[in-house]
């Protein structure tokens, strides 16, 4: 078990440190950082001056140091733009981004488990159907489409819920449930799959036979066992969840990570871009290896 | 191939085809089939609400846009955009993925290990944010929104083909024909990639309709196409403003990006059942 984890600990340290190699050198091989920091009609002394002081004159490989020394201890720099320091900035945005990521996990677990459970018990039957409508109307959705319409329907013409923004429990539905709709198809298919993998076993032909309650079969001995491929395929999915911050963040100005993500690239800020990519990377690896690692756990055979 | 052809005959398999091909027909026969010029702008005819509306125009079956441009001619030539850059994407993707995916299977060792970590880590990143990155690096255009979308889609092909080499490449068919002292590259080009054509086609029909929604959102940031040319992200995008005035502004592109994800799914899921039955159901 030891050996398994390191394995897989060395592994997402390789994967996290080129994540941010190549987002570093993307950045700056693209647009000149000086020029861009400058006021548009600055003259090229005065580019190269700020190219000093930032020192952005360095050769590249020692700027991706010295910055990724500083970033390790939690320290990004100065935003180019508001001049605050970036984990400033960064901190109540994460805040943001987790409640809402929370609530939409909470959402899929709630939906998506119980739909795929029944699917696969039921197979063939309107639960199944509904369920591969989801599925395949899911997987063709675009997700702030999605949004727009959910805004159309329950804001502009219901008037239940407000628009965009951040504050009560009601700002949170909307974004909530589009979020969550970008992880239930897969969730779900892959829940009715394993499902289905489980009850085809010989085991729970036995437990049947052996007189035990349905409702003990089918949750303490087939989604026990089906729970596996679930939580990895959650951990898995947490980079989908955080593209679809992105995309959801921005159709309701809701104030996280995945929205100053899109200012922050449209502005070129490039502290607070490397920030948020090294954060996103390290979130998706880190979530990852705690599904490899839980699923370890639970599944001896896994382990190898 | 061909067996599986005509094992093609799930209905929502064949309705996705026909809707597919409907809609690259609609793309190849844009210049015909609009009744007006995209481009044209009027002030008069500003924010015109479909003609069977109140204040509608019988010249403007969808109405106008906020800058008096055709709505219905808009949204047809539209459909150009999301069918050239997913079959660019799903192209340059493809080849770059299987091609990868190839080497890694076949080869193993070192070249296997890197490409292998290569994948996990574009598999680990949110693939928007990816886009958005090389975007905004390289400057909103058709063929860098192409780049973006190839960066970000050609990992699925890479890990699934390196999965089937690996597995072919224990066969005594492949054993055989190396046994016999076939070059590699004919090895691969005449064992193992026929084997994994199958597989290659069902991916790109799901990559296909991923690059597809991934362009509009680009582009509904400004970020994908230039707004010069008419596309459904961009069409949502600027009807954006007027989501409490002109809903239907908003609604009909995601409609059809929608529908035109959904045609290429579905032709995709009936290709896979035909392929191998097995996963009929699951």
């Amino acid at each position: 078990m030891t050996n398994y984890v390191l394995q897989r600990v060395v592994q997402a340290l390789i994967i996290a440190v080129l994540i941010s190699v190549t987002a570093f050198m993307l950045l700056f091989v693209a647009k000149d950082p000086a020029r861009a920091l400058a006021p548009p009609d600055a003259s090229t002394a005065e580019v190269e001056l700020l190219r000093q002081r930032f020192g952005l004159d360095r050769p590249l490989p020692v700027q991706y140091l010295s910055w990724a020394a500083l970033a390790v201890r939690g320290d990004f720099g100065l935003s180019l733009f508001s001049r605050q320091p970036v984990t400033r900035i960064l901190s109540p945005r994460i805040v943001a981004t987790f409640q809402l990521a929370a609530f939409a996990i909470l959402l899929t677990v709630l939906v998506a488990v119980p739909l795929g459970v029944v699917a696969a018990l039921r197979r063939g039957g309107a639960i199944d159907l509904l369920a591969s409508i989801i599925a395949v109307a899911g997987q063709a959705m675009p997700i702030f489409w999605f949004g727009l319409m959910l805004i159309v329907l329950f804001s502009v013409n219901l008037g239940w819920l407000p628009v965009s923004g951040r504050g009560t429990f009601r700002h949170l539905i909307l974004p909530g449930i589009t979020l969550a709709f970008s992880v239930i198809p897969l969730t779900m298919r892959l829940t009715r799959s394993a499902m289905l993998d489980v009850i085809n076993q010989d085991y729970i032909r036995t437990a049947t036979a052996k007189g035990l309650p349905r409702t003990s079969v089918i949750w303490k001995h087939s989604a026990r066992n089906a729970a596996t491929p679930v939580v990895l395929a959650l951990g898995m999915q947490f980079g989908a969840l955080l593209g679809g911050t992105v995309v959801t963040e921005t159709v309701f100005a809701w104030p996280g990570i995945g929205e100053l993500a899109v200012s922050a690239v449209t502005t070129a800020d490039l502290p607070v871009v490397q920030a948020i990519v090294l954060f996103a990377a390290m979130v998706v690896v880190l979530s990852n290896l705690a599904a490899d690692v839980i699923v370890g756990l639970v599944d001896p055979r896994v382990r190898y | 191939m061909l067996r599986a052809w005509k094992e093609f005959n799930s209905r929502s398999g064949r309705l996705g085809l026909a809707l597919f091909g409907l809609v690259a027909l609609v793309a190849l026969l844009a210049p015909l089939l609009a009744p007006s010029d995209p481009f044209q702008q009027s002030i008069v005819m500003r924010l015109k609400p479909p003609s069977w509306m109140a204040g509608g125009h019988e010249n403007h079956l969808l109405g106008t846009d906020q800058l008096g441009r055709d709505i219905l001619s808009r949204l047809i030539y539209g459909s150009r955009i999301s069918m050239i850059v997913g079959a660019a994407a799903v192209l340059g993707a493809g080849l770059l993925g299987v091609v990868l995916g190839l080497l890694a299977g076949y080869f193993g060792g070192r070249l296997d290990y890197v490409v292998s970590l290569l994948i996990n880590a574009a598999w680990s990143f949110p693939f928007i944010l990816l886009a958005l990155i090389i975007v905004a690096v390289l400057g909103a255009s058709l063929q860098n929104l192409i780049i973006a979308l190839i960066a970000t889609s050609w990992a699925p092909f890479a890990r699934i083909v390196r999965g089937e080499v690996v597995a072919l490449k224990e066969r005594e068919f492949v054993a055989a024909a190396r046994a016999v002292g076939s070059r590699p590259w004919r090895v691969i080009g005449g064992h193992v990639l026929p084997n994994v054509a199958s597989t290659i086609l069902v991916i790109a029909s799901i990559e296909f309709g991923r690059a597809i929604i991934r362009e509009s959102f680009l582009s509904f940031l400004g970020l994908g196409v230039p707004p010069s040319i008419p596309s459904w992200g961009g069409m949502l995008s600027e009807a954006r403003p007027y989501i409490f005035t002109l809903p239907l502004l908003i609604t009909m592109p995601g409609l059809l990006i929608f529908l035109t994800t959904l045609s290429v799914n579905l032709f995709g899921d009936g290709l896979r059942d035909a392929l191998d039955p097995r996963l009929r159901n699951r």
